[in-house]
């Protein structure tokens, strides 16, 4: 393991910020995977998704002398990959509404039937759930991605998502509960061979 | 068949995340060295001020306090116990000084005082 692989994040900061910039390419290798599955959850495409990322990363380094370490960096960074996202799916007009309306079953339905043509190939419990993340609303897909993967609480979710942790918990679960309807759709007679 | 709670939390758990391109981090540091690099806003005191300016202070204080017992006059009795500070504040020379070093110790103390509750306040929520 190297010297700059045993830092700590604030310390990696603390270089940056007294000349060391390169040491930044260390932060970024970090957190890349995270900032690029939340940048991925609102654009849907890895285009888009890359370019998001690159933005938080470029936005983080401008502010990074800004950053008080009142919370984690994760979680400041997460804040500027959440506002990035949003006024990007702003200029681009995307719909970031839920499937739940019935333009959106149509797009359900396309989807599924894609998706069973490739199914032999893609046979995963994985492909399953990614599918049906991409078609929750990007701020249930974004809630549920940092909840789980992002080793975060409900009050830093809140924080990075400008929300209290009441509403979290409360997306959290409607979230959870449209992730399994979407997957039960998806699934169908396959839910048996998953568990 | 329906899925339950606990087989959804355990995929969620497992779920792996995307993989930017090979080149990404390359690209983020080339578009970095473009920009100003970050200086840090928050000017280091340096400890020795700090001390400096409580050691004025207390000395100010002690001061104060040590001039104002010499300029008064104890009397002290066994069958009437009686303490008489007769220390007229407006006569003296200091008396607008002293105020002045007692308003700033106060705003000093409340502006602490502040930051107490605020950092206790935070970390209750």
């Amino acid at each position: 393991m190297s010297y700059m692989q045993q830092q700590t994040d604030e310390d990696l900061i603390a270089e940056v910020l007294a000349g060391n910039t390169a040491v930044y390419s260390e932060l970024v290798k970090r957190h890349q995977r995270f900032v690029f599955t939340l940048a991925i959850r609102f654009a849907k495409n890895r285009e888009d998704a890359e370019e998001i990322a690159q933005d938080c990363f470029i936005k983080a380094y401008r502010g990074l002398a800004t950053y008080k370490q009142s919370s984690k960096f994760s979680t400041w960074l997460y804040t500027i990959t959440y506002t990035t996202a949003m006024s990007f799916l702003r200029k681009k007009r995307m719909n970031t509404q839920s499937i739940d309306d019935e333009e959106n079953t149509l797009q359900l339905e396309n989807h599924v039937s894609d998706f069973n043509a490739n199914l032999v190939e893609q046979k995963s419990a994985h492909v399953y759930l990614n599918m049906a993340i991409d078609m929750l609303a990007p701020e249930d897909a974004v809630i549920i991605t940092l909840f789980y993967k992002g080793e975060q609480s409900l009050d830093e979710i809140g924080m990075a998502l400008s929300m209290t942790s009441n509403t979290v918990k409360v997306k959290l679960h409607r979230a959870r509960l449209k992730l399994k309807e979407k997957l039960q759709l998806l699934l169908k007679d396959e839910v048996k061979e998953l568990i | 068949m329906k899925l339950t709670d606990e087989a959804i939390d355990e995929l969620l758990k497992s779920m792996e995340l995307e993989e930017p391109s090979m080149s990404f981090t390359r690209n983020v540091m080339e578009q970095a060295k473009l920009e100003m690099p970050p200086v840090t806003l928050r000017t280091k005191v340096d400890k020795r001020i700090i001390y400096s300016i409580a050691a004025v202070f207390l000395c100010a204080i002690t001061t104060t306090v040590g001039y104002l017992f010499t300029n008064s006059h104890l009397e002290y009795s066994i069958s009437n116990a009686q303490l008489n500070f007769s220390f007229a504040m407006e006569k003296s020379t200091y008396s607008l000084l002293l105020k002045a070093l007692l308003f700033a110790d106060l705003i000093i103390a409340l502006f602490y005082f502040d930051k107490f509750l605020r950092r206790n306040l935070n970390s209750y929520r």
